[in-house]
């Protein structure tokens, strides 16, 4: 929405706009890992599911949980930065999240001959709060109308600007599993599916002519439908078992407010009128497309060599969706874990987060940015009779190309680095 | 648009698009089991398996009644006890008990709770086909059939363990655990039934038990024998939750030949058995 402001003020809203990432990350589709044994072995889970946390990943694999009833949490904290090169007067732009939320919650139990669940999870946040001043910035006026009183092209003297910016995404609600054969199992869950987002944007420019300029903009959208995950489970000799999931998020329902409001004395900028404005538009605009996600193909093998020793491995496919400009999008993972003994497990797990959308082109304007990102993750656990506690970490790392300026064709190089950290616990009873 | 999206979910959410199940290949989820699993047996876990198995004993009582014949019950005492002095458990204290229902089956609850039916004993000829029943219910107690199914052990009362269910947000509900597992236990004896390898290590124990109290192990081939053409209401429950006696029959005939036992130099006890029984 803060890409509708034009001329002057473009140079700060087409920051945000581009940001348009801010909505959690829609660029990227593994934001969080989730689960506690799955989050070490960098969520390569897909054939493994036999626990609480197979909910998530594949809830055909929680056919073979063991137990009466078993939940498991996870909370974990999350920062990442995003920074954009050159974007400001060779200033570079940087974006900071950090949150510290439980991001998953299941719960197993036998019924008859089923395995049912349920479970909540986050799988994808965003909690930015940030505030940054720039100094003696040129001015972009094309029109060169504003001048100094000694005829010299005006300047920045100083930009402040601040950001918050919330968006998450939530999944809820049931699963059910079961064993169709010894070495076949079929399970099913059925999210609700809720993602929200607030931003709120303020920032004002003084020029070295005397001018000012306040911006405000806020931006409040929410999307809920449903998210079914279906998976197969199958163990194709004694040691080996290979999983097989299809998802899709449907959305049902959306609402979308925005409004920008602008104070702006002494300058002159072109596509507004000359002078003193005091408002651009004060109307709030509203908005209830729903937009499309695609289609999930998650396809696993897990190799269990020994009571100690695990290894798996993920592809996970998404579908191209043309009319969320979004491609299609294949993302790798291994994981491993090994036993010390029976009461302490190591697990490292390696993982790409490719970017889902096109490649930032040459003479192009307004394109999403585009960084694939790497991952890495590892984790300890300590086992007593009915409980594990786990402490796992991970970082991901990733440069790309990004155009965060709006309407202009210039294009910046950007890298993003995050870590984790997370603590979580299961328990069996 | 929307009305498609809709029904493409509840395609996948009945499981429409499911494939044709797979061959199977005879392997099982075993391998699914981590070494943080293996854990010791404890004297809590004993305890709690107790525990666990008077409630469902009193759920059996509740369901049949008790045979109001002490005599009887004494007699099936002292030949269960026999038959116990040959298991592996000797931390048990088991108890036999005659369950007032024409019913032809036989129970055994966790901690070493076993019952027979008055029905079933109606059926049976002498004193090692009434072993035959009372050692396989042994068995599905020696080897923890229900105990290892539905994973009944004591809690951990660890610092680590209270603070796992603290994050975990699970403080209260072990006791609804202990609970519903009482119900998956009364549904493993009345309407599901043990899984078939269990029922076949059960019935394998059951002629390794008699054999070593001296019965004849072919007891309980003559009994199965006997009762396996009865339809009815009378076998309802043993019927839904046994393998077919023919397969049971088999098993046992082949346990027998190949530990190398010859019945011939075992009891039947008839006579002692139509005094007391009849």
């Amino acid at each position: 929405m803060f890409r509708k402001i034009t001329g002057f003020v473009l140079i700060v809203s087409a920051l945000v706009s581009s940001g348009g990432a801010a909505v959690a990350d829609d660029f990227h589709y593994t934001n969080l890992l989730v689960g506690d044994r799955a989050s070490g072995m960098g969520g390569a889970y897909t054939a493994v599911s036999d626990d609480a946390t197979g909910l998530y990943y594949n809830p055909a694999g929680v056919a073979y949980t063991t137990g009466r009833n078993m939940s498991a949490s996870v909370n974990a904290y999350y920062d990442n930065e995003k920074t954009y090169k050159s974007v400001i007067g060779g200033n570079g732009w940087t974006r900071h999240s950090s949150s510290l939320l439980p991001n998953y919650f299941g719960v197993v139990q036998p019924l008859g001959k089923f395995k049912v669940g349920f479970s909540y999870a986050v799988p994808d946040s965003i909690m930015e709060d940030q505030s940054q001043t720039f100094h003696n910035l040129p001015l972009n006026d094309p029109s060169g109308l504003n001048k100094n009183p000694d005829g010299s092209q005006a300047t920045i003297t100083s930009y402040i600007i601040n950001f918050n910016n919330e968006s998450n995404v939530y999944n809820l609600g049931p699963s059910v599993a079961m064993e169709l054969s010894d070495n076949f199992s079929v399970g099913l869950t059925l999210y609700y599916y809720d993602k929200k987002t607030i931003q709120i944007l303020n920032q004002i420019i003084k020029t070295s002519n005397g001018g000012s300029q306040l911006l405000n903009g806020y931006l409040h959208s929410e999307q809920w439908g449903f998210r079914p995950i279906l998976g197969f489970m199958w163990s194709p000799a004694s040691n080996v078992s290979a999983g097989l999931t299809v998802s899709k998020v449907f959305v049902e329902g959306s609402s979308m407010t925005s409004q920008n409001s602008m104070l702006q004395n002494n300058i002159i900028s072109s596509g507004v009128p000359s002078g003193n404005i005091t408002s651009l538009p004060d109307a709030p605009l509203s908005s209830s497309s729903s937009p499309k996600y695609p289609t999930q193909i998650g396809v696993g093998v897990a190799w269990f060599p020994t009571q100690s020793l695990l290894f798996s491995g993920d592809i996970n496919y998404y579908t191209k969706v043309a009319e969320q400009n979004l491609e299609a999008v294949t993302n790798f993972a291994v994981g491993t874990e090994y036993y010390l003994d029976r009461n302490w497990a190591l697990r490292g797990g390696l993982y790409t987060n490719y970017a889902n959308s096109p490649t930032v082109k040459t003479g192009g304007v307004n394109q999403d940015e585009h960084i694939d990102l790497y991952g890495g993750t590892a984790s300890i656990s300590h086992f007593t009779r009915n409980t594990v506690v786990t402490l796992g970490g991970g970082m991901t790392y990733g440069t790309g190309k990004a155009q965060i300026v709006g309407d202009a064709t210039a294009i910046q190089t950007a890298d993003s680095r995050g870590w984790m950290l997370f603590l979580s616990s299961s328990y069996s009873y | 648009m929307k009305g498609t999206s809709f029904l493409f979910a509840v395609l996948l959410s009945l499981g429409l698009v499911f494939p044709a199940p797979l061959t199977a290949s005879g392997a099982d989820a075993e391998f699914r089991q981590r070494i943080s699993s293996n854990d010791d047996v404890v004297q809590s876990d004993v305890a709690e398996e107790v525990r666990f198995g008077r409630e469902v004993a009193a759920r059996i009582i509740a369901r049949y009644g008790l045979y109001d014949d002490p005599r009887l019950m004494k007699y099936v005492n002292l030949v269960g006890q026999a038959l116990a002095r040959s298991t592996n458990r000797p931390e048990i204290e088991f108890h036999f008990a005659v369950l007032n229902t024409d019913e032809i089956n036989g129970y055994a609850a966790p901690g070493g709770y076993i019952f027979v039916t008055r029905g079933a004993i109606a059926q049976m000829k002498d004193e090692s086909e009434l072993a035959g029943v009372l050692a396989h219910e042994l068995g599905h107690v020696v080897e923890k059939h229900v105990v290892k199914e539905l994973n009944i052990r004591s809690t951990d009362q660890s610092p680590e363990a209270g603070l796992a269910m603290l994050i975990g947000g699970s403080t209260e509900a072990s006791r609804a655990a202990f609970s519903q597992a009482v119900d998956q236990a009364l549904d493993m004896l009345f309407k599901n039934g043990y899984k078939r390898e269990d029922e076949a290590q059960a019935d394998r124990d059951a002629v390794l038990f008699c054999a070593l109290a001296g019965y004849d192990p072919n007891g309980l081939v003559r009994y199965f024998e006997r009762i396996a053409p009865l339809k009815g209401k009378q076998t309802e429950v043993i019927d839904k939750t046994h393998p077919p006696f023919d397969a049971r029959i088999a098993w046992l005939k082949e346990t027998i030949s190949q530990e190398g036992i010859d019945t011939g130099n075992y009891r039947r006890y008839k006579e002692r058995f139509v005094d007391s029984a009849r």
